[in-house]
């Protein structure tokens, strides 16, 4: 009898550290004014971080690591360093792409789809994403960290995303992970680590 | 009368045009009835290979991931750096799955172009047809598919495999190399096409 209430007590302890609770409306008013304020702050971000590919059939998730560099208003560097190299540069509408040596430029100014990635990129990374019309927002928390859902509305953009998700630190409002699930589950996740906001970024960084 | 010459010329000439891959070599009766190839054959390993496609002059960089499932089933995925899926197809029993294709390569000239590499550079079982002697190392195996063949060149001393030449009738069509093999995994992989400007070059990287 002990350890069955011992297993019942574990099992329901599981259960609520992982369950996402949905915000209040007053919740997400507060949430949301301190995202905003954070962004409103912000000149620079850099960050290191680790992205995970799951795809179901693979025992093991594919890991990359890089780093990212952001400045205002919309200068974005992707760089991959390990296991390749490899670096994506959005800039006055433009990609900069580096890999590994081989340099080239991909023109997104008339492409809409490009546009409305690059635009979901960039506000994921300074985690302000809630002034669009662009997706179906919910909103929910767990035990340490706030977790947005983003579903798209655009059909083109549902056929390889099915959701977005931004993961928000409880203690400081920063994106701490972004994940796009597609259709089939399978899922991209990226996990930033040592995030500085407002260091000193030269624009020479945004060159390729 | 003319006409009647030119015909028997050039059925006299026909026996000549064969594949032009074991155009004389020396046959031999080889006692192996079957060759399997190695390389993506561990249905514990994910194969996972930095990528970089050359197609008409267009240059797509990303990650091709290999999986075996089970006997003659591979799963074949092609992402770009960032993660998004290219295209994701089954391979089972000679039949193609597309579980997922960008929209702009949904053609089937496409599909079957890729279908046909991807078949040479996986299919595990080959029975061989007829065997030869290729200069002084190395060992050629002949295998029908269908209206095709495959041609395995194996280095004589090591049994390595080093080359899969994949022909019609009377053409060679696909060239595909494996340089550095550690572990039974070719750590590097080019795929040449003979009659189309497309070339694939594949780099491993570990994930296990």
């Amino acid at each position: 009898m002990r350890n069955s209430l011992i297993l019942l007590f574990l099992f329901l302890g599981c259960q609520f550290s992982f369950s996402q609770e949905p915000l209040s409306e007053n919740e997400i008013k507060t949430f949301k004014q301190n995202v905003i304020a954070l962004d409103s702050t912000t000149k620079t971000i850099v960050s290191d971080f680790i992205q995970y590919k799951h795809l179901s059939f693979l025992d093991n998730d594919i890991e990359t690591i890089g780093k990212l560099v952001f400045k205002m208003p919309d200068l974005v560097k992707w760089e991959y360093t390990s296991p390749y190299k490899y670096s994506v540069i959005f800039k006055d509408d433009k990609l900069l792409i580096n890999d590994d040596g081989d340099k080239s430029n991909i023109d997104i100014g008339s492409n809409k789809m490009f546009k409305s990635l690059n635009n979901i990129i960039t506000n994921s990374v300074k985690g302000n994403m809630f002034n669009t019309n662009e997706f179906a927002i919910s909103y929910f928390k767990t035990k340490d960290h706030f977790l947005i859902k983003f579903v798209p509305k655009n059909e083109s953009l549902l056929k390889f995303i099915a959701l977005f998700e931004l993961t928000f630190s409880k203690k400081t409002y920063d994106v701490v992970a972004v994940k796009m699930i597609e259709p089939s589950q399978d899922y991209t996740k990226i996990v930033f680590k040592n995030k500085t906001r407002n260091t000193m970024v030269n624009d020479e960084v945004f060159n390729n | 009368m003319r006409f009647l010459i030119i015909s028997v010329f050039f059925i006299l000439l026909f026996p000549s045009c064969g594949i032009p891959t074991i155009k004389g070599l020396p046959e031999y009766n080889s006692t192996l009835t079957e060759f399997s190839n190695p390389y993506f054959s561990d249905i514990n390993i994910d194969y996972v290979y930095k990528a970089k496609i050359n197609a008409y002059d267009h240059v797509f960089g990303g990650m091709l991931i290999i999986k075996k499932i089970k006997n003659d089933n591979h799963r074949i995925v092609f992402t770009t750096n960032f993660g998004n899926k290219i295209f994701d197809f089954e391979l089972l029993n000679g039949d193609l799955k597309t579980h997922y294709i960008m929209e702009k390569l949904n053609r089937n000239i496409i599909i079957n172009t890729l279908k046909h590499d991807f078949e040479t550079l996986t299919q595990e079982h080959n029975k061989i047809h007829r065997a030869f002697k290729k200069e002084q190392q190395y060992l050629m195996y002949q295998s029908k598919t269908k209206n095709r063949y495959n041609h395995y060149i194996i280095l004589d001393a090591t049994r390595e495999l080093a080359e899969i030449i994949h022909t019609s009738k009377t053409k060679e069509k696909i060239i595909i190399k494996f340089d550095d093999i550690q572990d039974s995994i070719a750590t590097s992989i080019s795929i040449q096409h003979k009659k189309s400007p497309i070339k694939i070059e594949l780099d491993f990287l570990n994930n296990n």
